[in-house]
């Protein structure tokens, strides 16, 4: 398993490296003078030259690169034109709140997509079948930051059961978290119920029946067992794919997350936060993948890795 | 000695590339005999299709969307930028009076009475609604068809607004209306965007394989490393907001989808004996793969391209709201919707339709997707 880990690193390095290229060449091919975009729009000339001597901006395009990765190596983002403040500052300071956000929601998608999608598939063609896979359906055609409104207009204004924004206790966490895991919710869901059909149809699901095993016994530790294993992973990946429909959710609910900052920064033009932040998503959703890729070996022992 | 299942909708199964396989392979092996005059046999999957209740729902909401964005002036009952900072926030069915009880002109009277669809009292007077009323003046098809006959309304000294207003007084029925060609083209211009890159993109990288494949691979990781609508903001925040970007951005996103997609299935269609055959023919490699190859890959495509219209459409109603997309006063959706987040409390009817809109038409293509994959792929 080790050795797998280790080349499923070192098959992302050129991915990781890409996306480094990638936000390299935003404020490069972005209209304007780079170093007018890093250093913001009220700088000083001062501050301008300081910053295209601090970035090499006035060399060729490949040893600014080279400057960049450097920079990088030693956590030096820039700083925000906003705010002042070193960029890796503002990442450390929101980044956890995201990840908090992302864990709550994939908590959530896993408590109620599996529960459903083991009903769905036992009761196959019934009309509980047919609400949990129509509700799956919803749930990946509704944009989540409509869902978040109406949530927070029924469940924070009107009964007031929850805080309409912002973060704090764990009320605070639940519509944001459910709004953000709803998506997610539908395809392990839907993942569920076809494992599940999937497994049912085995011989030894007939074995265990045959042999007298009561039924709900079957279902628990025979199929569900078994079924897990496609819908662990495809959750699993789910996760990486939260951090970024974060994006979304945290603007509905002016949750302080890292999705947040990016849009904020975005209609600032702030780019030297808008950098960091596209760069750090990316890059933890990169390496949550290669954690969820090499774990998979764990919930399935048939699986080996060479 | 199996590796990790990556994802469910990444890899085609083989059975989806079979079912095209056999119909359009056999066609492709027929090709000299069967000529125009030769009748072809309905496809059994479009037989499938026609008796899905999934595909009917689907292409009936897809049907509605689009008839919306064709007479768009003819059924939205007012102008999508008529303003009138009166009669604001006004909520769902009810009526304004351009008439005060004084007899001003243009005041808005709070005392209109609800009344459910049939139309809308004053005092002793009724207005109810009516099929094809005369009201503002519109004009179609770059003013080739003009007339000021609208499909409903009330007749009268009134504004009846079935949706309600938002902040400006705006009809928000109309302007949903107005906007929905909004949706539609950004979702068929990325779509088109995305497979027109993707598509070439991962047939030449699984038909040629060696050090092609490796690099557009390599390229195409990149791109997915930036999840889901990321890549889009990325975009968007390079090359600057507004609707033609939005697209472009889009569409770009969807690239890697595309290629990893096509790829797939070309690598399980190119050991296929009419390929072999092509080859022995001394057919080159591009002329086989586009003629051959391609044809037989199309069913995951088309697949493909209806879930991916339902993503364009959520992604680019989500940049709209961000305010990374459309700029006001365009009448998108996703804008529309962050416009009635301020007022969420006091009219929560200007973000709740359009977020039943959008809902409506991601549905309409998912489903489309869903009931296409299940007439091509008959074992899933």
């Amino acid at each position: 398993m080790f050795q797998y880990a280790l080349r499923r690193v070192l098959i992302s390095i050129p991915s990781i490296f890409g996306v480094i290229l990638i936000v390299f060449l935003m404020v490069r091919l972005a209209p304007g003078d780079p170093a007018l975009l890093l250093a913001g729009e009220f700088a000083d000339e001062a501050t301008i030259e300081l910053i295209r001597e601090r970035f090499g901006l006035n060399r060729p395009t490949h040893e600014q690169f080279g400057i960049f990765i450097v920079n990088l190596a030693q956590g030096d983002l820039g700083r925000s034109t906003r705010t002042n403040r070193e960029v890796t500052a503002d990442l450390r300071q929101f980044f956890p709140n995201t990840l908090e956000l992302a864990l709550g929601a994939i908590v959530i998608a896993f408590a109620i997509g599996i529960p459903a999608g083991i009903i769905a598939a036992l009761r196959q063609n019934t009309w509980a079948d047919l609400l949990v896979m129509f509700g799956a359906l919803i749930g990946v055609s509704m944009p989540v930051f409509w869902f978040g409104l109406l949530a927070i207009l029924y469940f924070s204004v009107q009964l007031g059961w929850f805080p309409v924004a912002g973060k704090g206790t764990l009320g605070h966490l639940v519509l944001p978290a459910f709004s953000l895991g709803i998506g997610s919710m539908a395809i392990i869901a839907r993942m569920t119920r076809s494992a599940m059909l999937e497994v049912l149809s085995q011989d030894y699901i007939r074995t265990a029946r045959a042999k007298g095993v009561v039924w709900n016994r079957v279902v628990l530790k025979h199929a569900f067992r078994n079924a897990m294993v496609p819908v662990v992973t495809v959750g699993g990946l789910q996760f990486g794919t939260l951090m970024a429909g974060a994006v979304l959710t945290e603007t509905v609910f002016t949750w302080p997350g890292i999705g947040r900052l990016l849009v904020d920064s975005i209609l600032a033009r702030d780019y030297p936060v808008v950098q960091g932040a596209v760069l750090l998503i990316a890059t933890s959703f990169i390496v949550i993948n290669i954690v969820v890729d090499t774990l998979y070996g764990l919930i399935d022992p048939r699986i080996r890795y060479d | 000695m199996t590796e990790p299942v990556k994802s469910q909708s990444a890899e085609p199964s083989p059975a989806l590339l079979g079912a095209s396989a056999l119909e359009n392979g056999g066609a492709e092996a027929r090709a000299p005999s069967s000529g125009p005059g030769a009748r072809k046999p309905t496809p059994r999957w479009r037989k499938r299709l026609a008796r899905s209740p999934i595909a009917i729902a689907g292409f009936t909401v897809i049907g509605f969307f689009l008839l919306v964005v064709a007479f768009a002036p003819f059924i939205a009952p007012y102008s999508p930028t008529r303003q009138s900072l009166r009669s604001s926030y006004v909520p769902p069915m009810v009526g304004v009076s351009l008439r005060g009880p004084e007899g001003q002109l243009g005041l808005w009277v709070r005392d209109v009475s609800r009344s459910p669809i049939a139309g809308v009292q004053v005092g002793a007077e009724q207005y109810p609604v009516r099929l094809l009323v005369r009201g503002e003046r519109w004009s179609w098809f770059f003013g080739l068809v003009q007339s000021d006959v609208r499909l409903f309304g009330v007749d009268g000294p009134i504004n009846w607004y079935a949706l309600g207003t938002d902040e400006q007084g705006r009809d928000l029925l109309s302007r949903l209306i107005h906007g929905a060609w909004i949706s539609l083209f950004i979702g068929v211009i990325s779509v088109l965007i995305g497979a027109a890159i993707g598509v070439p993109l991962g047939a030449i990288s699984g038909f040629l394989g060696g050090g092609t494949d490796l690099v557009v691979q390599r390229l195409v990781d990149t791109l997915l490393a930036f999840p889901g609508i990321l890549l889009a903001i990325v975009l968007v925040a390079t090359f600057g907001t507004g609707l033609t970007n939005v697209m472009i951005a889009v569409g770009i996103a969807s690239i890697p989808i595309y290629a990893r997609l096509v790829r797939g299935s070309v690598l399980s269609v190119r050991e296929r004996e009419y390929v072999e055959a092509a080859k022995a023919l001394g057919r080159r490699s591009m002329p086989t793969l586009f003629k051959h190859v391609l044809p037989n890959v199309m069913a995951p495509i088309i697949v493909q391209s209806s879930l991916q219209m339902a993503v364009a459409i959520l992604f680019a109603a989500g940049l709209g709201f961000l305010g990374l997309g459309a700029r006001p006063p365009q009448p998108e959706w996703g804008l529309m919707l962050a416009r009635g987040r301020e007022y969420l409390a006091v009219a929560p009817h200007v973000a709740t339709f359009p977020g039943l809109a959008i809902v409506l038409v991601v549905l309409g293509f998912n489903l489309v997707g869903d009931a296409l994959r299940d007439a091509l792929d008959p074992r899933l």
